[in-house]
């Protein structure tokens, strides 16, 4: 017996080493190293056909901060006394809308409504989902430096043709 | 002679290859792949998120995903896309698509009761060239479908 099972026999990790070899590179393929986030969104509550009429939304107005994204810029409502016009730098493709301003206006809306979460994002029907999403960021926080400001943490997705721009309101 | 001997004694020493250390980084390097590893995310080329500064974590659940050939709701295509817009042979009632509205039904049927009560999230995967068009009668559609509230997944840019 001593024999067949000399002193100092070592494990064979042959076998082991081939099967993490292979195991290896099928991971590697199978993995994509990118960081998924998300975004909250409640649901789309104000469809074009339960919108509201415009003296309603009028009356709301003191409570609501809505970004309306049309194809020629962006339409802020509670950020300012009336409505604040942020027009497309350039003509309009997903790189020249002014989220820059937006978010200047996002800023200020905070300020004027510190007791609401709520912001609502009301697209029109041609506006891509990147812009929306660009919307959402501008809305729900500012990242400045490293710092991060919360601002609305509950935006609403409602379809833009039920809010109605005010006249002349379009950018 | 018998320093001749001695030497080749000496030389006879056993060079086998040591693969221990190469065993211990293999299985570092295979952990740190399981670790970060998500099966719940299937990745699409065809499909791209848009990217966002959001630094909540996504979650799985219900997914609905939304690229430039059609809407997929469990892996299977439920209602084609062409040119941009909704195929005119997809039955809708009103804005909501009705094939849609039927599959995320099922998978909201499929998802087990939360504990703390939460009403379900519908995870949606849409690609960053889609209108508000067609992904706002996707929502439209999971809103008959039960679910009130989103997930929108977006790539981190950060």
């Amino acid at each position: 017996m001593r024999k067949r099972h000399p002193v100092g026999a070592e494990i064979d990790l042959t076998p082991v080493l081939s099967t993490i070899v292979h195991i290896i590179p099928i991971v590697l393929i199978a993995v994509r190293f990118v960081t998924v986030n998300e975004h909250i969104v409640e649901n789309p509550t104000i469809t074009a056909s339960e919108a509201p009429s415009r003296e309603k939304l009028d009356e709301q107005d003191a409570e609501r901060v809505v970004v309306r994204i049309l194809p020629t810029g962006f339409v802020v409502r509670g950020s300012s006394d009336g409505e604040a016009n942020l027009p497309c730098r350039a003509p309009c493709g997903p790189a020249d809308y002014d989220f820059a301003s937006l978010s200047d206006a996002m800023v200020a809306a905070r300020q004027r409504h510190p007791a609401t979460n709520t912001v609502i994002v009301a697209p029109d029907g041609a506006i891509s989902y990147d812009i929306i999403i660009g919307v959402f960021d501008a809305a729900t926080q500012r990242v400045s430096g490293g710092q991060v400001l919360p601002l609305f943490s509950d935006p609403v997705l409602v379809d833009g043709a039920g809010v109605p721009a005010a006249a002349g309101g379009a950018p | 002679m018998r320093r001749a001997r001695g030497r080749r004694k000496r030389n006879a020493v056993d060079h086998g290859l040591i693969i221990t250390s190469m065993v211990d980084m293999f299985t570092l390097v295979l952990l740190f792949l399981l670790v970060f590893y998500d099966p719940d995310y299937q990745g699409d080329t065809k499909l791209e998120l848009p990217t966002a500064s959001s630094r909540r974590p996504a979650e799985s659940g219900a997914t609905v995903r939304v690229s430039p050939d059609g809407i997929e709701v469990g892996g299977a295509v439920v209602a084609g896309l062409r040119d941009g817009a909704l195929d005119a042979s997809v039955p809708r009632d009103g804005k909501a698509v009705l094939p849609v509205v039927a599959a995320l039904t099922r998978a909201r049927e499929a998802l087990a009761t939360p504990l703390d009560g939460q009403p379900p999230v519908l995870i949606v995967e849409c690609d960053k060239r889609v209108s508000w068009t067609v992904l706002g009668a996707v929502l439209e559609s999971g809103a008959r479908a039960g679910f009130p509230r989103y997930r929108f997944l977006v790539l981190s840019g950060e």
